[in-house]
């Protein structure tokens, strides 16, 4: 393509549009952006004109409008994009998608992608599918990767939890371990988009959210396993556990995917040590060992 | 509604009309220790067979009465005759006892004591064996001639094992919230001076008179002022403050509100660890049984008086029982501890005035009000008042949750409650109150439960978790155990502790493994004294104790693994 020519006028403009495109489409994008300039200027140095009018009729939307602004044209008229009814995780969903597009882009993207969106939905909720399916079929390479990924980190539970735990504790600082615990209680673990919706929700900064959830021992970061097996390590188990059941167990479970496995401070059965606390029952000797089995073989 | 004395007295009948009823009362003990042992199973197959063998009974779920070593307990109280208490009820010996219920018959083999009546603290005596037949010869032994019941002194546990927890009634019936009646018609002023009086010290660890730290926190500045209970119970060894609440979480209940009317708080914090599930469940269900009664809320008992309790769950750290780290923790914040002064009762949560005191101390409160500053300071030794809750455990015949009088014997409380030691094998050391107290040597069990005689010891009543060790206990690898215990637990703010106890415990990792001589030993007494006074709070400071003490006692352990 070394052949193409540009008119300075031209040349400027398509700078300007290039730094518009997203940095990590930049490169890949460029070389088909020049071909398509190329067949509109036919013979011709490529000017101002032709890349105006590549960028009205050769790119599809939401591309076009966005671009379409950003080197100085007017933009097809903006439509408000329509009212959705969200449901399950679908308007976090639309919003990590959104997140990818960058922040002066982020307007249009939103009118288009509500509108691709309603088309979909035909006038009924928005479930998670319609908008994974937007994502699987219009978002380019490496962002629909990256979107994709994050979804899947999203973790599987319902945004709305956590604005009704937030509503029923209120916003105050002191209320914020409350809230917690009440999202853990509910989700299983606390994770990284349920703490961010936190702080949303609170206007409490994320830092403080995890500081606090990584002080704690109380908090797990990670999903716990199907099942969840708690090792006290008080004194009187340490001193009863003279068969060393408590490393034997870590073993069993190490070797078992579906488990995980905690070392708490004492759960405070010490007449009965040495104990483990098993889906949140607390189990001693042979019904511990019976217990753990059943769980890690199967 | 409670609104008055007259509605106490009739919840105080309707309790007794559950704990007296005309049929055969079946208490199960269903704490979280009972639990481990199978309690639910025990309490499933005695509610599957009572019903199948058409046994008009009241079932009932009760707490823990201390008797550990005897899970699952089941209680029988046939009207008029004495209960009878049986132990290790597992589920096949349900069938029997099942068919026993039903005929009216006591299975000696299975029961461990009879109860004829009781001496009630405050409701003094209740009467078991009321119908007049003969108890000579009886098959089963008097509870009170039994060695576990008879050193005890059950001030604080008078109801654990004998109500259902989960019932306000069953606790009004035995004397429940009549100290609050009375002390809402007592002057503020009268109420801190009955609990200065009555010699009460903090039952958290030091020792701190009760009644000077409610003076201070009532004399200090400002209109907002906040009562904390403590029941974070983070060392290792004890479980008699979880035990205790989901035994008779009503008492701490009545406690904080006489100590909210007579500090001058309206807000009251319970925290609890989040272990503890059971015991978080009854105490918040007992708050909301309170303010549903209109005993916490407005107006409490016609008295003018307002406040409300706030069951708060923690993190589960070991340093949030240090009292300015729990501040934190119930601000939302990391449960770093501050600098003291000022001290919580000048600037404590929310930097208002702050009372915290633990569950014990909060528990004693409704007894000192009811009997009076003189009868409670009659109780105990010359500057230790009152009777002491232990969790006792360890390489011990009978651990349980036990409560006997200050200056009762250690020796006593291991020989004649405990049993002694299991497996013809000899005491070694005992570890009086968590790891910070740490381990004294046999030789001591002369010492009485006494916190000044233990701090003279270079020991520590601490908050009661009595572990007892046997000669098969290696004392280098328990200070080790303990040590890194104190490393997980650091909460990093102090350099000495978050890097000097850790540097300990490589030590004691070397030294284990043989490859130290005597120099080690001189090396353990260099970082010990840095740490003991450059950290802020207690946790660090003491975080030597177990090393340190077990070096002075059990020399000969050290010397053993010396190059």
């Amino acid at each position: 393509m070394a052949d193409v020519t540009w008119t300075p006028e031209g040349e400027k403009l398509f700078a300007k549009l290039l730094a518009a495109v997203p940095e990590a489409m930049r490169e890949p994008i460029k070389p088909k952006l020049i071909q398509m300039l190329a067949q509109r200027a036919g013979s011709g140095s490529i000017d101002e004109a032709a890349i105006k009018t590549m960028v009205q009729e050769d790119l599809p939307e939401p591309q076009k409008s966005a671009l379409m602004q950003a080197i100085g044209m007017q933009a097809p008229p903006q439509q408000e994009g329509p009212v959705l009814e969200w449901s399950g995780k679908s308007e976090i969903m639309f919003e990590l998608m959104l997140g990818e597009v960058p922040e002066g882009m982020r307007s249009i993207f939103r009118g288009k992608l509500s509108a691709v969106i309603a088309q979909k939905t035909q006038g009924g909720a928005v479930t998670d599918d319609h908008v994974n399916a937007v994502v699987n079929e219009i978002v380019p390479e490496p962002f629909k990767s990256n979107i994709l990924k994050k979804f899947k980190t999203l973790g599987d539970f319902d945004p709305a939890i956590i604005a009704a735990i937030v509503e029923r504790f209120g916003t105050s600082r002191d209320k914020l371990m409350f809230i917690m615990h009440a999202v853990q209680d509910e989700i299983g673990y606390l994770p990284r988009e349920a703490m961010l919706a936190i702080s949303d929700k609170t206007g409490i900064p994320v830092s403080a959210i995890y500081s606090v959830a990584s002080f704690y021992k109380a908090f797990r970061l990670q999903r716990p396993g199907a099942h969840h097996v708690k090792l006290c390590c008080g004194t009187a188990c340490h001193i009863h556990d003279t068969a060393g059941v408590g490393r034997e167990i870590e073993h069993k479970i190490a070797a078992s995917p579906g488990v995980s496995i905690e070392k708490t401070l004492c759960l405070g059965c010490c007449d009965c040590a040495p104990v483990v606390e098993i889906d949140g029952k607390v189990y001693k000797g042979a019904e511990a060992q019976a217990k753990i089995d059943s769980i890690t073989l199967g | 509604m409670i609104t008055c004395a007259d509605d106490l007295v009739k919840a105080k009948e309707q309790g007794n009309k559950r704990l007296f009823g005309s049929r055969v009362r079946v208490n199960v003990g269903t704490s979280t220790c009972c639990l481990a042992k199978g309690a639910e199973l025990t309490y499933n197959a005695l509610a599957y067979g009572i019903t199948s063998a058409g046994i008009n009974a009241e079932l009932v779920k009760t707490g823990c009465n201390g008797m550990c070593w005897a899970e699952p307990v089941v209680e029988v109280h046939q009207p008029g005759q004495p209960k009878i208490i049986y132990g290790k009820v597992t589920e096949k010996e349900i069938p029997r006892l099942v068919k026993a219920i039903a005929n009216n018959e006591v299975l000696a083999d299975l029961a461990i004591a009879r109860v004829d009546s009781e001496d009630h603290i405050l409701v003094g005596s209740i009467d078991y064996a009321t119908d007049g037949a003969s108890l000579a010869g009886h098959p089963v032994a008097a509870i009170e001639t039994t060695d576990f019941a008879k050193m005890q002194h059950r001030v604080i546990l008078r109801n654990a094992g004998a109500i259902d927890p989960e019932n306000i009634d069953e606790y009004i019936a035995r004397g429940g919230y009549f100290a609050l009646a009375k002390a809402l018609t007592m002057k503020p002023e009268k109420i801190v001076r009955e609990v200065t009086e009555s010699g009460l010290r903090g039952r958290g660890g030091a020792g701190f008179p009760a009644g000077i730290k409610w003076r201070m926190c009532r004399e200090a500045a400002g209109d907002v002022k906040y009562l904390i209970c403590n029941v974070s119970e983070g060392e290792p060894g004890i479980g008699m403050h979880r035990s205790f609440l989901e035994s008779d979480p009503h008492a701490v209940v009545e406690g904080l509100i006489i100590g909210g009317y007579a500090i001058g708080a309206r807000t009251a914090y319970i925290y609890v660890r989040d272990n503890y599930r059971v015991a978080l469940q009854r105490i918040t269900k007992a708050v909301n049984d309170a303010r549903e009664a209109g005993l916490l809320g407005a107006d409490i008992l016609k008295s003018g008086f307002c406040m409300d309790i706030i069951v708060k769950e923690g993190g589960g750290r070991y340093v949030c029982g240090e009292e300015t780290a729990l501040l934190s923790c119930i601000e939302g914040k990391i449960g770093e501890p501050r600098q003291r002064p000022p001290f919580p009762t000048n600037s404590g949560l929310f930097g208002k005035p702050t009372c915290i005191n633990n569950v014990e101390t909060w528990a004693n409160i409704p007894v000192i009000i009811e009997k009076g500053a003189a009868w409670y300071s009659a109780i105990g030794s010359a500057k230790s008042k009152g009777t002491k809750v232990l969790s006792l455990a360890g390489n011990i015949s009978r651990a349980g949750m036990i409560e006997v009088d200050m200056g009762t014997k250690i020796s006593q409380i291991i020989d004649v409650t405990g049993g002694g030691i299991p497996g013809g094998k000899k005491l070694k050391g005992i570890q009086p109150g968590g790891p910070s107290g740490g381990v004294l040597p046999a030789s001591m069990a002369r010492l009485t439960i006494d916190y000044d005689e233990l701090a003279g010891a270079g020991s520590m009543l601490g908050s009661g978790g009595m572990v007892i060790m046997d000669d098969s206990n290696d004392m280098v690898k328990l200070a080790r155990y303990f040590t890194d215990f104190f490393v997980n637990e650091s909460c990093g703010k102090c350099v000495p502790c978050r890097e000097g106890v850790c540097r300990v415990r490589d030590m004691l990792d070397e030294l284990i493994a043989g490859r130290s001589d005597k120099t080690a030993l001189k090396a353990f007494g260099d970082l010990a004294a840095p740490i003991t006074k450059a950290c802020a709070c207690a946790l660090g400071k003491t975080a030597m104790v177990p090393v340190t003490s077990t070096m002075k006692h059990f020399r000969a352990d050290y010397d053993s693994y010396l190059q």
